[in-house]
């Protein structure tokens, strides 16, 4: 009948469009599918992966013209577009805050004059030295200009200058350079590393993981803020792990938040998405095998030494035991790593295990705690690896037993650094801080 | 699988061709057949046990139905009594026990030391609180003889039907059931209107709900100290307009599902921040959750055949009830008191002052009064609503969030709101001139503007926890 026909023709058009939809957007979307179906499921697929849609364009001028107007007329509007949101963002807070609002002026940084000092003399005159032959100068101004050079270059190595009229004098030490030698680990140090780690008003504190730490991340930057007030910056993203780089890497992202800002204490909680296999430059490699563990450290290392260099204080707080049925048994693995090469760095670095207080057994996946004064709550949900709100309240009060106010905790003197007079900005002198040891212990034992 | 994932899309579209020849080969049973086995794959898929309970709850609630036609003609009661409490103490125990415990253990504990109620540990199996209610809905319309119980196999597919299996929408046996039980041949009523409702939903749950989540309500909700007043407000109407893409862009998209079925599932959410009243909103929002609640729970009760206190009561009782049904914790309670006792001073303001006050005022308070409810539903415990509330009077911190940005995005959405209809007419009447490939052309064109504008990631569906 051709009103059948017609349905059905109507039904091959509706179905010709919706597949031609889907493969279109899986040709154009592939790597991204691809990737997409690894962190999902976590079998790597054959394939390596697949070539972007624009690389099948042929490769003539015209084409290039294109994609480079293409490319700038993303790069242009894009620029628009975060321009007009800060506009709009500085917009809102002066219309709330008024004056406050505004930055602080910027003043132009005035040097006191360094005035010549009235040197006592108190040694004897020195040996005469035979005068050096008379130079014969063209003019007199000649001769003026070369005693004055002269004489600037030693007054420079004498004095600690009082540099800047700001209290940057006191913050120098902290910003120093990733290319100058850590602090000595001596056992003194070490042991003085270990005790619960002072934060105080200004210290900024960067917050680094997967789903369990954005669960986790609420309640550590609210009791941070109220006992210590710290303020807390939070990067963690659901799914993401050390495992695959590609979909995230957070080595570079850690670096990369160093760069904007001078961050205290980084906590770092992962490892729940990382016990799955690898695939190094088309080389299979096992979870758990030699080859895996190290690939895996190296780039827990560099997130370690970031820190470190930095001269931030690390904690890493182990993966908890995982219920589900793929990763039961797995986080012992990744904590045995996470704990030596915390050791590595134990002036800034600790491994914080958290199996203790989220087991009964101190070892296996506990759903129900017995918790003093509430009996027997669940802390963890159903899906064997999440916590709830009771699960994240444990975590957090045992991530709070790492820290100390700045102010109660006093720290004994750190070992002389070897060669003081190549690095003067650590030396613990400062003009305006007169004799406040436990000041400048303070800022070279951080 | 969640509907708006790949695996699920290309499954989706593979079986599609399967559906559409069995159809045209076989006829309508054999689709039907195809469809229940697909339902129930879909549902094993979560975990196989959940589709054992489904096929147990199923199988009482039909044979409890067969049950009602007496011998005589007459209807019995007690099959559906029996179904009634069957279904809700199922429900209660999966979802519901672990609340009890606690809470009960929380009260008790202090007075018998070493209180202790066995631990049991349920799996939420997904879309419970659903097919119950599509389940007892079934039900008692057989048991008021609204309609005739169903066979085995149109009943088994009425209760696992995979579009609304997951989160709705609750249809009634009229809607989906007749449509089953249909022996005309099935066709795509408008395929248009299924690719404009997938463009839709993608726009809605990929792109807004996503974009506002993640600049907006995650971290204002997360850390609401940290936050100016303004912002707060803001986080409030973002959560609110977060809910409601989160939602309707997931009914968009089981619409859509259904429509290339060739089912028509009753709408769910008609512009809800339109409303005039508390009263409209719930006739706007999740319109078959309030409808079911209003003619199982309230006209149950009386509804407003009594007194006029005594509708209230049963007002507030309904409005209780379906705060309770959405999630195991007072927190959901106390927004159905807010509801309830909204309605109740609603009507209390109609009785005494009847002054109409006009429409951009009450859409205005109605949205307000909507907001401050969806704080309630949000919140996990008691302590983060008061956290939340005492920070309406920090004015001075600086806000680091583009409120201004949110407001503008907010005035667009009303005002889109308000020609939603027209311009879902518009669009569709324009897909349907385009041929095939132009259709599909649209669609992709569409999917790949949203998802370089969306915020990465794969959405979560608010609902699901349901």
């Amino acid at each position: 009948m051709s009103s059948t026909q017609d349905m059905e023709s109507q039904h091959t058009k509706a179905l010709l469009g919706i597949t031609f939809a889907s493969l279109l957007l899986v040709a154009v979307k592939g790597s991204a599918l691809l990737q997409y179906w690894q962190q999902t499921h976590h079998i790597l697929l054959e394939f390596g992966s697949l070539p972007s849609a624009s690389s099948y364009l042929p490769d003539t001028p015209l084409i290039k013209e294109w994609k480079r107007q293409w490319g700038n007329t993303q790069d242009y509007w894009s620029v628009v577009f975060d321009q007009s949101k800060s506009r709009m963002l500085f917009a809102g807070q002066v219309l709330l805050l008024g004056d406050k609002a505004l930055p602080e002026p910027e003043l132009p940084v005035v040097v006191a004059p360094v005035c010549p000092k009235q040197e006592v003399i108190t040694q004897a005159c020195p040996e005469p030295v035979a005068p050096p032959k008379p130079v014969a100068y063209e003019t007199p101004a000649a001769a003026m200009t070369e005693t004055v050079t002269s004489v600037q270059p030693s007054t420079a190595t004498d004095t600690a200058e009082p540099i800047t009229t700001k209290t940057e004098a006191i913050e120098t030490p902290d910003e120093s350079q990733p290319g100058e030698p850590l602090p000595e680990a001596t056992p003194e140090a070490i042991a003085a590393a270990q005790g619960p780690i002072p934060l105080g008003t200004g210290d900024r504190i960067l917050l680094v993981g997967d789903s369990l730490m954005q669960g986790l991340a609420p309640h550590l930057i609210t009791n941070l803020k109220r006992k210590y007030k710290v303020e807390s910056m939070d990067l963690s993203k659901h799914s993401t792990g050390l495992t695959y780089p590609a979909f995230f890497d957070w080595p570079a992202t850690v670096e990369d938040a160093f760069e904007l800002e001078d961050y205290s204490v980084v906590i770092v909680f992962l490892g729940a998405n990382d016990p799955w296999d690898m695939t190094i430059h088309g080389r299979y490699i096992r979870f758990g095998s030699e080859p895996w563990a190290a690939v895996y450290r190296e780039r827990v290392a560099r997130i370690i030494n970031t820190a470190a260099a930095h001269r931030a204080r690390l904690v890493w707080l182990g993966v908890p035991p995982l219920g589900r049925e793929d990763l039961i048994g797995k986080a012992p693995t990744l904590n045995a790593i996470y704990a030596e090469e915390a050791a590595k760095m134990p002036l800034f670095a600790r491994f914080v295990a958290t199996d203790p207080t989220l087991t009964a057994d101190g070892s296996s996946f506990t759903k129900f705690l017995e918790l003093p004064e509430r009996g027997s709550v669940m802390v963890r949900t159903d899906d064997g690896v999440h916590f709830t709100t009771q699960g994240h309240r444990l975590l957090a009060s045992l991530a709070l037993t790492q820290f100390g106010a700045a102010s109660d905790i006093t720290v004994p003197v750190a070992p002389p650094i070897s060669n003081p007079a190549e690095q003067p900005a650590t030396e613990p002198v400062n003009a305006t801080d007169g004799t406040d040891t436990a000041t400048n212990n303070k800022i070279t034992q951080r | 699988m969640h509907y708006l994932s790949p695996e699920f899309g290309l499954v989706f579209v593979g079986f599609l061709w399967l559906y559409w020849w069995m159809g045209s080969a076989r006829g309508v049973r054999a689709q039907n057949l195809l469809l229940l086995g697909a339902s129930y794959l879909f549902y094993c898929s979560f975990d196989w046990r959940f589709a054992f309970l489904l096929l147990n709850f199923s199988l009482v609630i039909l044979a409890l139905a067969h049950a009602v036609q007496g011998h005589n003609g007459k209807r019995r009661r007690w099959p559906v009594i029996a179904g009634v409490v069957l279904a809700l103490t199922n429900l209660g125990i999966f979802k519901y026990y672990n609340f009890f415990r606690e809470e009960s253990l929380a009260l008790l504990t202090p007075l018998f030391n070493g209180a202790s109620l066995p631990v049991l540990e349920f799996v939420l199996p997904v879309g419970i609180s659903f097919y119950t209610f599509q389940g007892l809905a079934y039900l008692i319309s057989v048991g008021r003889g609204e309609c005739k119980p169903a066979k085995l196999l149109d009943g088994l597919l009425h209760l696992s039907f995979f579009p609304t299996l997951l989160a709705g929408p609750i249809c009634r046996p009229n809607e989906l059931l007749t449509q089953i039980q249909s022996p005309d041949e099935r066709k795509i009523a408008a395929p248009e209107v299924a690719i404009l409702l997938i463009i839709s939903a993608l726009i809605k749950k990929v792109w807004l709900s996503a974009w506002l989540a993640e600049e907006w309500v995650n971290p204002v909700f997360a850390n609401p100290d940290a936050y100016h007043s303004v912002e707060l407000l803001c986080g409030l109407m973002a959560y609110a307009w977060q809910l409601f893409f989160d939602f309707s862009g997931y009914t968009d998209v089981v619409t859509a599902l259904a429509l290339l079925l060739g089912f028509s599932l009753p709408v769910n959410f008609r512009q809800p921040y339109l409303a005039t009243s508390l009263s409209d909103f719930w006739r706007r929002w999740h319109i078959t959750l309030s409808r079911w609640i209003r003619d199982y729970v309230y006209i149950s009760l009386g509804g407003n055949r009594a007194s006029w206190t005594r509708t209230q009561i049963n007002l507030l009782i309904a409005m209780v009830l379906s705060g309770f049904w959405h999630g195991a914790s007072i927190t959901f309670v106390v927004w159905g008191l807010w509801h309830g006792l909204g309605l109740i001073a609603q009507n209390c303001w109609q009785k005494i002052i009847d002054l109409k006050l006009p429409d951009f005022i009450t859409q205005w308070l109605t949205f307000a009064f909507v907001c401050f409810g969806w704080l309630l539903f949000r919140a996990e415990d008691w302590e983060s609503v008061t956290t939340y509330v005492a920070g309406f009077s920090r004015w001075d911190t600086l806000p680091s969030l583009n409120w201004m940005g949110l407001l503008a995005a907010m005035v667009v959405f009303f005002m889109l709101a308000r020609r939603a209809e027209p311009m879902m007419e518009k669009s569709a009447a324009a897909l349907r001139v385009l041929p095939w490939w132009g259709q599909g052309l649209a669609l992709v064109a569409s999917a790949l503007l949203i998802m370089e504008l969306a915020p990465a990631g794969m959405p979560g569906f608010i609902y699901f926890g349901f």
